[in-house]
């Protein structure tokens, strides 16, 4: 029986694919597992493997065309096997190899063309899947959700990790009930099914190890983060700013009080980010898609920790907000991380992000772009160590900053701009005043 | 703790009666032949020789007038108790109800208190056709202002009665003309049940029946039945349709996982509807089966008396459908119930 080649869905966003190359062509024998041809999708070209045995009786998508998800673009037969005439382009070359493949197999010269086409239509086998390459397991999530389960037993799988596609469901219409699940967990050897309690405990666990629910933020975060690690392609440029003067100029205006109450390291550098960020604005965008979009506002969320994780308040126009302001926003914003009550807009907006480790004794560290934005600035401790000025050993004050960028946007002769910037105005800090 | 005495659900009806009024006296009965007549249903037996024609006072036949009559001596300050002879008749007094009763503290900005009782005997008793047979509380409950009472054993009886009447909401109490003659332990004197608690009236772990009023015993009937089979159903009776004890219904779902709402209303938009929404809201990942209801079928009463059973909620469609929702099969022989009738969802 002919067998339909459909185009395969390659990723969730894909919607149809291009063949690149036919590596199997008419009246080639294919076995099963072997490549036969390559796919352009929306995000990579993937070779297209055999999921049946037979001949490439017909190529339906020729080289170069796109098709949509699920659509015919190839047919194989089995040895000695007819195979009706396709409606698309490339179908006479493709009929002729049948032909030359099968001959005996035809359709009766005497049957209406159409009325033979539709037969062996009818029992062609629709819509057989495509084995790819493909490392995302689209197809199992698809086969769970269908799975008819209770709510209820539904919780059980997901808190103990049991794959429902497994269980076999005794309820009404086979829906699998809470009995089964546990059964199916009983079965696994796991720990004994829980007591059917509103809130049970946690369940019973090695004594070694203790299991922490994550906090609301800590999910977030984890899940942001990994899908910075995996979509972002990161890459790192280091810096060593001299902190002599800033040093000096910090304690110059703290000692002012007043409006510069609180000054710290961070106020500063945001300060000298956002005017850096004004020079080099390609760090002060996000990647979409075909397009960069530039910021026009420079906000800075400075990564802050609080009680259940991590959370990122945003100081908004550091690049024209002067330094006072600066201290009062960020002083503002510190306050309400503690207290726990954000305003709504205190977590949204940022167009770039600060985390500085200063205050511990980290030297250097490469932070995660926090998306959608396209870069971010580790800041080290700022150090006293031994540099040459003017010929002569001296003490020095040096802060180690580095730059995590996304690539798909920004190239490293950007970011090395945006650290000769950063690192201009820091040492030079009086533009942090003026 | 007050000795409990066995006596009849209208006793007890009266017992709470006459205990208020003797304690209050601004509470009064007011209603269709509750004085000379001593009550269509003997509920106010003795009650006019007891305290005079000013407290228990016959009307004419017009619910409107003395439904509003009743509303109007609550605003300035009175308790009356107002009795339909049964809430069929109520329908006619209907605009006091909803649209003075319900609304009138929220209008006047709680400048008062509208402490009233509307009490009579609702749903079926037999053969007494369609417009004599109707479950009304899913049209009062219905209504933000109302609140819903409806007691299934004598000592509730008495006990959400006072409740009731010492509300200063209106209340509308609705009690069966097939009850009256139930008998049941009361404790003698002070006895009050809060209003809005439901109460367990038979655990158990497989299966939650809601239910009220009369509903109440064909569940416990239900369950004993069940229970030859292994199969243990928890009777929760809400005894207060409004304001619902969702955390009674809630925290007992997720005891047993599943839940049949056995009401002798009608199905559509009534208070199992509400309580499965309840449900699908707050108890989903809780649910080991869909929520189900067992209701009166979606037809006027019939006046046949076996067409009537068929109508109302049996002991044998509450089984039915507990087994299908616990997938065990019919039992071999056993009569075919009149489930059969119902049609599948």
């Amino acid at each position: 029986m002919p067998v339909d080649v459909t185009m395969p869905k390659l990723s969730d966003t894909m919607e149809e694919g291009k063949i690149l190359k036919w590596l199997k062509h008419p009246g080639d024998r294919v076995a099963i597992g072997e490549i036969i041809a390559e796919v352009e999708t929306d995000k990579a070209n993937m070779e297209l493997e055999a999921y049946d045995e037979g001949t490439l009786a017909e190529v339906r998508v020729p080289e170069g065309e796109s098709a949509p998800v699920g659509a015919v673009i190839a047919v194989l037969a089995a040895p000695g096997e007819g195979v009706a005439k396709g409606p698309a382009a490339g179908a006479g070359k493709a009929a002729a190899a049948a032909e030359k493949a099968a001959p005996s197999a035809r359709a009766p010269a005497s049957a209406p063309g159409a009325a033979a086409a539709a037969k062996a239509e009818a029992g062609r086998e629709p819509f057989r899947p495509t084995v790819v390459r493909r490392p995302e397991p689209v197809e199992s999530r698809g086969a769970a959700a269908s799975v008819k389960a209770s709510p209820l037993a539904r919780r059980i799988a997901q808190e103990r990790g049991l794959d429902l596609a497994q269980v076999t469901g005794t309820g009404p219409g086979g829906r699998i009930v809470q009995k089964d699940v546990e059964a199916a967990l009983a079965e696994r050897g796991g720990t004994p099914p829980a007591p059917a309690k509103p809130a049970a405990p946690a369940e019973p666990r090695p004594a070694a190890e203790s299991r922490v629910e994550l906090s609301r933020i800590r999910r977030t975060t984890a899940k942001r983060m990994g899908e910075s690690k995996r979509e972002i392609p990161h890459f790192y440029a280091s810096s060593e700013i001299a902190m002599d003067e800033a040093a000096r100029l910090k304690e110059a205006l703290a000692a002012l009080e007043g409006e510069y109450e609180g000054l710290t390291y961070t106020h500063v550098v945001l300060k000298a980010v956002g005017l850096a960020l004004t020079r080099v604005p390609e760090l002060n965008a996000s990647y979409d898609g075909d397009a960069m979009v530039l910021h026009q506002a420079v906000n800075v969320g400075v990564a802050t920790a609080v009680d259940d994780g991590l959370v990122v308040p945003v100081v908004r126009h550091c690049d024209r907000e002067p330094l006072a302001a600066i201290v009062r926003q960020a002083r503002g914003l510190l306050g309400r991380a503690r207290s726990g009550r954000f305003a709504s807009d205190d977590l949204t907006g940022a167009t770039f992000t600060l985390s500085n480790l200063g205050m511990l004794p980290v030297t250097e560290f490469a932070a995660v772009i926090n998306p959608p934005q396209a870069a971010i600035l580790a800041v080290g401790t700022i150090r006293e160590t031994p540099v040459v000025r003017d010929g002569q050993i001296v003490p020095g004050r040096r802060m180690t900053v580095t730059v995590s960028c996304d690539h798909r946007i920004i190239d490293g002769v950007l970011a090395g701009r945006f650290l000769r910037e950063l690192k201009g105005l820091l040492e030079n800090p009086l533009a942090l005043v003026l | 703790m007050p000795e409990p005495r066995v006596i009849s659900f209208r006793e007890a009806l009266r017992e709470a009666m006459v205990e208020e009024m003797e304690r209050d006296p601004s509470i009064f009965l007011m209603g269709e032949e509750v004085g000379h007549y001593n009550g269509a249903y003997k509920v106010s037996e003795g009650m006019l020789a007891r305290f005079g024609e000013a407290r228990v006072i016959d009307t004419p036949i017009a619910e409107t007038g003395f439904a509003g009559v009743g509303i109007g001596a609550a605003m300035i300050g009175l308790r009356p108790i107002i009795e339909f002879m049964t809430w069929n008749f109520s329908l006619t007094a209907i605009d006091q109800l909803i649209n003075n009763a319900a609304k009138l503290r929220y209008m006047a900005d709680g400048q008062f208190t509208l402490p009233i009782v509307f009490r009579g005997p609702g749903g079926a008793a037999h053969a007494l056709a369609a417009q004599h047979s109707q479950a009304l509380e899913a049209l009062y409950a219905h209504v933000p202002g109302l609140k819903v009472v409806m007691p299934s054993t004598p000592a509730d009886a008495k006990g959400l009665l006072k409740a009731a009447i010492r509300d200063d909401n209106p209340v509308c109490f609705i009690e069966s003309e097939v009850m009256y003659a139930l008998k049941g332990e009361v404790p003698a004197g002070e006895h009050v049940v809060p209003l809005g608690v439901a109460e367990v009236k038979r655990p158990g772990r497989d299966v939650t029946l809601v239910t009220w009023s009369r509903m109440t015993h064909t569940c416990l009937k239900v369950a004993e039945e069940l229970a030859r089979d292994g199969i243990e159903a928890e009777v929760l009776d809400l005894r207060t349709i409004r304001p619902l004890d969702v955390a009674a219904i809630v925290a007992s779902v997720r005891r047993t996982h599943r839940c049949v709402v056995v009401q002798e209303g009608w199905p559509f938009a009534g208070v199992a509807a509400e309580v499965v929404a309840l449900l699908a809201r707050d108890a989903f990942d809780d649910l080991d089966a869909p929520p189900e209801r067992v209701t009166s079928l979606d037809v006027p009463m019939p006046y046949a008396r076996n067409l009537e059973e068929l109508v109302l909620p049996s002991p044998a469609r509450v089984i039915a459908t507990v087994r299908r929702l616990l997938g065990v099969e019919e039992t071999l022989g056993a009569p075919i119930p009149p489930a059969r009738v119902q049609r599948r969802r």
